[in-house]
């Protein structure tokens, strides 16, 4: 038989329907809730906040679970947790030093607590370096959209010049060079100390001309829209007009964006650090650790494994809630 | 000077090896490489592997070479001297000097200070020379190491003082000769000496002196090692034939990257009663990590890793498994695995400090993490009783049971220091933070400093940890601009005398090796910003110049009182292993020999399984 008719099957199609017989019964909706209705029907960007909050979770506990098992960061456990001949012995719950849920590092340390801990140097490097990014990369990209002209053209060439720039390279060397200088000689003045802030300074300082490049054409186009000219007739300044009314306009690739080069800033930093000039020894690292764990894999799995899982969960999960986002905020791309 | 480069082929050695005499080496001279009842033939190639960074340091210029591997290369294979090693064990006399294009040992003469040598019939430089080596080819050798630029780098300062002229030709650019070497004839060679010194034959067999033609030290002043006209049994792949004068290198030098060795057709094996030279062909591959390395070494991709020593990793897989086990060869190496002190940068400045840390570390535990004894045997002075004749062997000044470490001790001695306000035995100065720096991808240098950290914690000593790639922590560590209080390092013989050791680690200030900066000047010392010891600057030369000058058999006991001395009252160092060298295996080698002269296995006796 053949259908003469609408017969709507779901839920969702008969809303649809309804809409579109009877438009006088459409909401109104704020784009927060049209972007909240979208996202929440991602399942797999739930996967991804879900796995974060764990993950996020257990660096904040990593204090804690020192404690608990009584196995600071850097304790060693030479005697208990390797063989005579210096292999790590792996996850234990029987161990006279205790309870080693993911085994023992090359120096034999607990390597569940190190993995916690490097969640932490993680989060932080990649939160930082992105903030430096963001900050950079919106300033100057709203800077070359909104004046165009001599100011569009030398910070679009400086957006060109740091793109040519072999940037693991330079990284490699800038992070070797201030790595390691003698107290008193540290770069910049000695506002650039090995550790943390070092790695995440140099990966901010190199990766913002890709949200500049972003920002800027977004806001090529917004400067013309009606809203601006509004806000200039009313004798708003350049400064007001690009922060106050145009930046609360561009936040939405903003946020796609940052939730996209965070996993990336996590990936560089584990780089930097699975080649030994990341974060300094005494800092856990998963890059360290994987690092490490190269000379052990065929004898202990677990130095693979753990600080593998823990970096391919936290950079997935990122995706996801990137992807997530992005489809939310841009339903084209849904 | 800077002497890094023998420092750093030790250091790519050492990271390797391990263990005390009880590894499962032989003591005999060459041995079975596995388990095949093979007889070493003659014949096949031995395929071998280097790490990245770690072949070749001046591009195989034997005038500065300064480095194990280099040396191996150039005893087994290409440099042949007066006097040389059998490439065995020292139980096996391999630290002993022997004739090799001599004769005989030299003629003596009864002061003591004229050596004469008699060149042997029949010994050929190889392609593209074909000619007989003659007494004036050991004139120019020993002419280029006096030349500054030719041997920057190397270990000239041995011949300094002691050749009659050296000293004077080094610091003279217009003066091209050393006066205290002559050649009398075609075949005979005489050296004069600036005061009677035992140990010159060693200086004699040591790879700078041997026979360079001056048609290639004309030609090529600088890049003469891509051209060496071989005076032993194998020559680089592509020799026959080359244009020495020309710009381009043999098919078998490619630096850094692959070197392949052939036998030399002019090489006559009846002049030569120390290199059995088994293999036709060595190649040489450069890249690489060590595991990597060690992985295909056992699975037969190739025959040797020369710079890998063994990991834990490979240490269990090969004790875990009979057939693997035998194919581990453990020697002791005369090497030494130790912590440099800068005795002028605080909080090192401080002897008590600088014993204090010699009593808290954890000595044990610092060996077990990187292997176990298969690695070596710790220590706790700086001359291993094979440089001593046994003496020493029982000597243990930082002895603590179990060589745990004693955290009573340590916190006596930081109470007595200037970095303890309180009187706690808690180093509680700002300057009790402090940087220790260590090579980049020296996974096991990085464990030990972190373990080292944890024990110093317990006295207040806070160490940050930082690393650099190698040619950088040299830097930094060599130079009293550096500032580092705390280097690691390592260390092997260059030949079997302790002076070995003192002159170059604890001698002479900014050497280039020296980490402690023993015997700097109050000039140098105030150019870098640092306080000059009220008590004066710390200066073993006069002790070291006394032990030198005495007889071989009575060197012995003044070295092993300096040793004392400086570990008592100076302590510049931590010695934490006198080291062992491992090499693996691959399945193809069926006889091996530790070579005790290069701490290497002897490229020479390797012989591989018939095809």
């Amino acid at each position: 038989m053949s259908k003469t008719q609408l017969e709507p099957e779901t839920v969702e199609q008969n809303e649809a329907l309804a809409e579109l017989v009877a438009p006088s019964e459409i909401l109104g909706r704020s784009p927060g809730q049209i972007f909240w209705r979208r996202f929440r029907k991602d399942k797999l960007a739930f996967v991804g906040v879900f796995i974060l909050i764990i993950i996020v979770a257990l660096a904040l506990a990593a204090p804690l679970f020192a404690r608990l098992l009584d196995h600071s960061v850097n304790s060693q456990y030479v005697f208990e947790m390797t063989t005579p001949g210096g292999v790590p012995l792996g996850p234990t719950t029987s161990n006279e030093a205790g309870v080693f849920l993911f085994g023992a590092d090359g120096t034999a340390r607990d390597l569940f607590i190190r993995v916690l801990y490097g969640a932490q140097t993680s989060l932080i490097v990649a939160l930082t370096a992105t903030g430096i990014e963001l900050l950079l990369g919106v300033t100057l990209g709203i800077m070359a959209g909104f004046y165009r002209g001599k100011i569009d053209s030398f910070i679009s060439g400086l957006v060109d010049i740091f793109f040519a720039l072999p940037v693991l390279l330079l990284m490699l060397g800038i992070v070797g060079a201030c790595g390691a200088q003698p107290p008193g000689q540290e770069c910049l003045g000695g506002l650039l100390q090995p550790g943390r802030g070092l790695v995440a300074f140099v990966i901010g300082v190199f990766g913002w001309p890709y949200i500049a490049r972003i920002i800027r054409g977004q806001v090529l186009s917004l400067r013309e829209k009606e809203f601006v000219e509004a806000s200039r007739s009313l004798g708003a300044s350049n400064r007001r007009i690009m922060f106050k009314e145009i930046l609360p306009n561009v936040l939405a690739p903003i946020i796609v964006y940052t939730t996209l080069i965070i996993p990336t800033n996590i990936l560089v930093e584990a780089a930097l650090s699975f080649l030994g000039i990341g974060v300094p020894p005494s800092i856990p690292s998963w890059g360290a650790a994987l690092n490490e764990a190269t000379a052990y894999y065929r004898v202990a799995w677990w130095m693979m494994l753990f600080p593998g899982l823990f970096l391919f969960a936290t950079t997935l999960a990122f995706n996801l809630v990137g992807d997530g986002l992005r489809d939310a905020f841009d339903p084209k791309t849904a | 000077m800077s002497r890094k480069l023998r420092f750093c082929a030790i250091v790519a050695v050492l990271a390797i090896v391990a263990a005390a005499c009880g590894g499962n080496g032989s003591t005999d001279g060459d041995t079975p490489g596995a388990d095949t009842g093979a007889k070493p033939v003659a014949g096949g190639t031995l395929k071998t592997g280097i790490e990245d960074g770690y072949d070749f340091f001046y591009g195989m210029n034997p005038s500065a070479e300064y480095y194990s591997v280099s040396w191996e290369f150039l005893r087994c294979c290409l440099a042949r001297t007066l006097l040389s090693y059998s490439g065995t064990p020292g139980t096996e006399g391999g630290n002993d000097t022997l004739p090799d294009l001599a004769t005989d040992q030299p003629v003596v003469s009864e002061d003591g200070l004229t050596y004469t040598f008699t060149i042997k019939d029949g010994v050929m430089f190889g392609d593209p020379l074909n000619r007989e080596i003659v007494a004036e080819d050991f004139v120019t050798a020993l002419n280029r190491v006096a030349d500054p630029e030719a041997s920057s780098g190397g270990y000239w300062f041995y011949y300094a003082g002691v050749v009659e002229g050296f000293q004077e030709a080094y610091d003279d650019p217009k003066l091209e000769e050393v006066s205290g070497i002559k050649a009398i004839d075609d075949k005979t060679l005489e050296f004069t000496l600036e005061e009677p010194i035992g140990a010159f034959p060693f200086l004699v067999a040591m790879p700078a002196m041997a026979p360079l033609p001056a048609e290639l030290t004309e030609a090529h002043p600088k890049d003469i090692g891509q051209f060496l006209v071989s005076s032993g049994p194998y020559q680089w792949e592509g020799m026959e034939g080359l244009d020495i004068t020309g710009k381009t290198p043999p098919t078998g030098m490619d630096i850094g990257k692959s070197y392949v060795l052939v036998r030399n057709p002019a090489y006559d094996a009846a002049t030569d009663d120390l290199r059995p030279a088994y293999v036709d062909r060595i190649e040489v591959q450069v890249g690489g990590q060590t595991q990597d390395l060690l992985d295909k070494v056992e699975k037969g991709t190739i025959d040797l890793c020369v710079t890998c020593g063994a990991t834990a990793t490979t240490l269990q897989t090969y004790h875990g498994d009979p057939t693997l086990e035998e194919r581990l060869k453990i020697y002791p190496s005369d090497g030494i695995s130790y912590t440099g002190l800068n005795v002028f940068q605080p909080p090192m400045d401080d002897v008590h400090i600088r014993k204090a840390v010699n009593w808290v570390i954890d000595r044990a535990a610092l060996l077990r993490l990187i292997g176990g004894p298969d690695q070596g045997e710790m220590t706790s002075h700086f001359i291993p009783p094979s440089m001593l004749d046994g003496l020493g062997q029982d000597y243990n000044p930082y002895g603590t049971p179990d060589e745990r470490g004693d955290v009573t001790k340590a916190m006596e001695e930081v109470k007595l220091s200037k970095y303890d306000s309180d009187g706690d035995g808690v180093c509680d100065a700002p300057e009790c933070t402090f940087d220790a720096l260590t090579v980049t991808d020296d996974v096991d240098a990085i464990k030990t400093l972190e373990t080292m950290a944890a024990s110093m914690e317990q006295v207040g000593l806070s160490m940050n940890i930082k690393t650099l790639n190698y040619n950088a922590v040299v830097q930094k560590c060599a130079t009293l601009a550096g500032h580092t209080p705390f280097c690691q390092a390592a260390w092997g013989k260059d030949f079997a005398s302790a002076y070995t050791y003192f002159d170059p680690l604890l001698d002479g200030g900014e050497n280039g090796s020296n980490y402690a900066f023993l015997g700097t000047t109050e000039a140098d010392l105030q150019k870098n910003d640092y306080a000059v010891p009220a008590d004066g600057i710390p200066n073993i030369t006069s002790e070291i110049d006394e032990c030198w000058a005495l007889p071989l058999d009575e060197a012995n006991q003044c070295w092993a009182d300096l040793d004392k001395l400086i570990m008592e009252e100076i302590v510049p160092v931590v010695p934490r292993r006198f080291s062992n060298n491992i090499d693996v295996l691959g399945q193809n080698i069926v006889n091996y020999s530790f070579d005790q002269f290069a701490g290497l296995g002897a490229l020479d006796h390797y012989s591989m399984a018939a095809a």
